[in-house]
C-alpha cells in the first residue's frame, strides 16, 4: 500500500471517482509519494491498454440489418412481437435442445411404459389422443408438474422438457416445453400459459413432429413444420422476449404469480 | 413511438459492441450479444425510465443477456472453450508479434480470464468511463461491491503490465 493513501484511493482518483475535495487532497498526497505517483501510473496504463484492447467493434459500422431492426419495429409493449423475436425464441431453444437426446432415451421408454394416459385424458388409454391436450393440465399430471417446477432446461423424470417462459402480450407467464410424442420418434411440442382451469396452466397449442435426434456433433437441427406453428403461435400471443435465469427463478419460487 | 429512444440506441451500438466484446473475449459474439440485447430491449421499451441514462440500461441488459448464456452453457455441461485459460501464458507467439499488439492480445486474454462480476465492473469504469456510482447503478451492486471487484480485478491485471514492461 503506497504512503498514507490506500491502493482503492488512488486508483478512485485516477477512475474519476472522488468527488472535488477528495481528489484534490489525494492529487496532493500523490504529488508527494513516488510509490504512490507509480501505483496511479499503472493504474491509468491498464485502463488505456483495456480501452485499446477491446476499441475495435468502436470503428465499425452498424449494420443496416441491425438498424433497421431498432428503428424499425415499431410496438409498444403488449404488441405484437417485434420481426426477429422468433430468431430469439429459436436461439433460446437451440441453447437447450442438446439435453433432448438424454430426454429423448428417458421418455420413449416411459412412453412405453405409461398404462395410464389418464394422467392426461381421464377417457382412458383406449382413447386415441395425443399425449398432452390442449386445454387446462389435470393438477395431477406429470405436464402440470413440470410446469409447476422445473427451470428452463430442466427434464423432468418422466420426460417432459422445459425450453423457455416467457410473457405474452396479456402479461400471462407462458412456458414452451417438449416431450416424446405417443408413436415413436414423434415429440410433441407445446406452449402452456398461466390462467386455465383449476390447475393454473392452460395448454394452448400442441403439435407433433418428427423426433428431434442430435447428431454426431451433438447438435440439434432446427425442426420444421412443428417449430414454425409454435412461432406462429408465439405471434399470435404477442410472445415477450424469453425471460433470462434470474427472473424465471423468482417466478418458478413464487409459484408463477 | 419511442424513435429519440430508438436514434439513441443506434447510437450506441458501437459502445454496446465493446461492451460485449470485453465480457465473451469474443467480437463475433458481442456482435450477437448486442443484437439480443437491442431485441430485449425493444420488447421491453415501456420500462425504461426516460431522464435516466439510456447507455446503463442497455449495458446492463447486454450483460445479463451475456450472464445468461454463460449460465445455459453451464447447464450444458459445455466445457469452456479451452483457449479461455491456456493462453493466459504467452506460448511463445510473442516473436512473432509486434510488441504492442501482443500486449493487446495479453491484456484480453487476461480480461477473460477474471470472474464475470469482476470483468463487467471493470469494463465499465476503465473501458466506459463511468464512475464508481454509475457502474454501481448500471449493474445494481452496491459502490463497495464495485470498488471490491475492481480491486481484485487489479491485483490480477496490473501485474501483467509490469511483467510486460
Amino acid at each position: 500500500m503506497p504512503g498514507n493513501l490506500t491502493s482503492e484511493q488512488i486508483a478512485a482518483y485516477v477512475d474519476g471517482s472522488l468527488d472535488e475535495a477528495e481528489a484534490a487532497a489525494v492529487a496532493e498526497a500523490i504529488e508527494k509519494d513516488a510509490e504512490a505517483r507509480a501505483y496511479a501510473e499503472e493504474v491509468r496504463e491498464a485502463n488505456r491498454l483495456l480501452r485499446e484492447a477491446f476499441d475495435g467493434p468502436m470503428a465499425e459500422p452498424v449494420s443496416a440489418e441491425l438498424r433497421d431492426t431498432i428503428l424499425g419495429s415499431d410496438l409498444e409493449s403488449g404488441d405484437a412481437a417485434p420481426r426477429g423475436e422468433v430468431v430469439d425464441f429459436a436461439k433460446a431453444r437451440e441453447a437447450r435442445r442438446p439435453w433432448v437426446g438424454m430426454a429423448l432415451a428417458a421418455s420413449i421408454a416411459l412412453v412405453v411404459g405409461i398404462t395410464s394416459t389418464a394422467v392426461f385424458f381421464p377417457g382412458g388409454p383406449d382413447q386415441p389422443a395425443p399425449l398432452v391436450a390442449v386445454g387446462p393440465t389435470p393438477s395431477t399430471g406429470l405436464l402440470h408438474t413440470a410446469l409447476e417446477s422445473l427451470a428452463s432446461g430442466e427434464v423432468s423424470e418422466e420426460g417432459v422438457q422445459l425450453m423457455l417462459t416467457f410473457r405474452d402480450g396479456a402479461d400471462r407467464i407462458c412456458r414452451e416445453f417438449e416431450l416424446a410424442g405417443k408413436a415413436a420418434n414423434t415429440m410433441d411440442f407445446g406452449i402452456a400459459c398461466r390462467g386455465g382451469g383449476d390447475s393454473g396452466w392452460q395448454v394452448e397449442i400442441v403439435v407433433t413432429g418428427p423426433a428431434l435426434e442430435a447428431n454426431p456433433d451433438g447438435i440439434v437441427p432446427a425442426s420444421g413444420p412443428a417449430e414454425d406453428a409454435l412461432n406462429a403461435m408465439l405471434d399470435a400471443l404477442g410472445a415477450q422476449p424469453a425471460l433470462g435465469p434470474a427472473e424465471e427463478a423468482d417466478l418458478l419460487k413464487n409459484g408463477w404469480r | 413511438m419511442y424513435d429519440d429512444i430508438k436514434s439513441e440506441m443506434v447510437a450506441l451500438v458501437p459502445r454496446l459492441r465493446r461492451f460485449g466484446y470485453s465480457l465473451s473475449g469474443s467480437r463475433d459474439e458481442g456482435e450477437d450479444l448486442v443484437q439480443t440485447a437491442c431485441l430485449k430491449a425493444l420488447g421491453k421499451l415501456d420500462q425504461f425510465q426516460p431522464g435516466t441514462r439510456l447507455d446503463s440500461w442497455m449495458f446492463r441488459i447486454v450483460q445479463t443477456t451475456w450472464i445468461d448464456r454463460v449460465r445455459s452453457r453451464s447447464r450444458r455441461a459445455e466445457v469452456s472453450d479451452p483457449d479461455d485459460f491456456a493462453r493466459v501464458s504467452d506460448d511463445g507467439k510473442g516473436a512473432r508479434v509486434a510488441e504492442g499488439r501482443m500486449t493487446l492480445a495479453k491484456v484480453r486474454e487476461r480480461m477473460k480470464a477474471l470472474p464475470e462480476d469482476q470483468r463487467a465492473v471493470l469494463a465499465l469504469v476503465a473501458i466506459e468511463g463511468y464512475s464508481y456510482k454509475a457502474a454501481a447503478e448500471a449493474l445494481e451492486i452496491p459502490v463497495g461491491t464495485v470498488m471490491s471487484r475492481l480491486a481484485r480485478a487489479r491485483s490480477k491485471l496490473l501485474p501483467l503490465l509490469k511483467e510486460n514492461n
